[in-house]
């Protein structure tokens, strides 16, 4: 099962992507309608938030691949060394 | 109507059936043929399947348009839409595009919708996206500014994960399947759109999954690409096709910013994944070899088979296909 690990991984990552897509619609089309009357003005508040959450986002999984390929390295390192020293 | 619905998903899946060995055929007598890298051998298999995909759907959405006056103008604005994108990808083909040209052009795919948006306005209507909660959103500037990319973006994330057998017609069957059961409730007829699309990569697929008989080619990845976005935006689907096509953007998003900009595979010079002797996949360790899913998913579990690697993009696809379907049953009506 552990071998199974990767697709918990993603797709507990999908699950969130998903729910933090909702949550930034939902944000931009009740509240941001209610608060803000002019269309422009919306607009860009609803593109500085998507870009928000794009940039979120993108630090999230730079973050989160560092550590996974880092981690990998190490192992693979570690691997090595024992393959040389048999 | 259940008659319509049969023969524009299992017609489609017939002739794909029995086309695709046809056109493996003719493109091994042309030499059209490309290395398996991730197989013993490296053996050569014919390439452009993608021509059987566009060979079995296309004629099947003039069937539709010629039965349906309604549906008509929506099915010619997806054939345009979908025609440029094979345009672009048989050329990539057969003559290598670079990864920025290639991400260009596809961006035409666009002008079909919008011509037929303009002229048609009763027939076609684009904007205000159904999402999940909300039912129609609000979007009247944002929409506009990003139409450019809904059918150019799924295109070309389609054919970034286009890197193992059976990938892309298995993920993009999941999508479009999603995208089909999710329209029948909301637009019954536009549903009819996406099953040609279902039928073809249903018919594809065998000749396509580990071990593959034929490779897909650019012409495959960028037209079943284009087929989604295109299709989803002329039934108001496209936060179902982005829902259901995460791991393809999540995928593309890596790379991008890994490689910092639109590269064609060739043009790296590292790769994200080294083929070991034993032919696992590894994950390159190298600090500025280009990031993938694969890369990634490789990270997490270790080396794994060709064919082990597939299975886990397509259960990712599957699993965001459904989150797609899901959220369509989260639609206010």
């Amino acid at each position: 099962m552990s071998e199974l690990r990767s697709l918990a991984v993603f797709s507990a990552l999908i699950l969130l992507v998903w729910l933090s897509a909702i949550a930034l619609l939902y944000t931009i089309d009740v509240a941001m309608m209610a608060v803000v009357r002019e269309s422009w003005t919306r607009t860009v508040l609803g593109l500085m938030a998507f870009a928000c959450w794009a940039l979120a986002w993108y630090y999230a999984l730079s973050t989160l691949s560092r550590k996974l390929i880092e981690g990998w390295a190490r192992r693979a390192g570690g691997e090595l060394r024992r393959s040389d020293a048999r | 109507m259940i008659l319509e619905y049969a023969f524009a998903l299992l017609a489609p899946a017939a002739v794909a059936y029995l086309l695709t060995p046809r056109v493996a055929r003719l493109m091994r007598s042309l030499n059209h043929v490309r290395p398996d890298v991730h197989k013993p051998g490296r053996p050569m298999v014919p390439y452009s399947g993608g021509v059987a995909i566009y060979a079995s759907s296309v004629p099947f959405l003039i069937a539709l348009a010629l039965l349906d006056s309604a549906l008509a103008v929506r099915a010619y604005a997806l054939v345009v839409a979908i025609s440029i994108a094979f345009a672009v990808g048989l050329v990539d083909d057969f003559k290598v595009l670079s990864g920025r040209t290639k991400t260009l052009l596809s961006l035409l795919t666009v002008l079909p919708l919008l011509a037929a948006h303009v002229a048609q306005p009763t027939h076609v209507q684009l904007g205000r996206p159904l999402v999940p909660l909300l039912g129609r959103l609000r979007l009247t500037i944002v929409y506009w500014i990003l139409l450019p990319l809904v059918a150019a973006g799924p295109a070309n994330v389609v054919n970034m994960l286009d890197v193992f057998n059976g990938v892309m017609p298995a993920t993009s069957l999941a999508a479009a399947s999603a995208l089909a059961v999710s329209a029948l409730p909301i637009d019954p007829r536009g549903a009819l759109l996406l099953l040609p699309l279902v039928g073809a990569l249903a018919g594809y697929l065998p000749y396509n999954r580990w071990p593959a008989r034929v490779l897909n080619g650019d012409s495959g990845s960028l037209m079943v690409g284009a087929y989604i976005g295109a299709a989803a935006a002329l039934l108001h689907l496209e936060f179902l096709a982005a829902v259901a096509l995460i791991p393809h953007i999540l995928n593309g998003a890596l790379v991008i910013t890994s490689v910092r900009g639109f590269k064609e595979h060739r043009q790296m010079r590292e790769r994200p994944v080294v083929v070991r002797e034993d032919y696992k996949l590894a994950p390159s360790t190298s600090p500025t070899a280009p990031v993938s899913l694969v890369r990634l998913i490789l990270a997490v579990d270790g080396p794994l088979e060709e064919r082990q690697v597939a299975l886990r993009l397509i259960a990712l696809g599957v699993f965001s296909s459904a989150l797609a379907a899901l959220s369509a049953l989260l639609i206010p009506r």
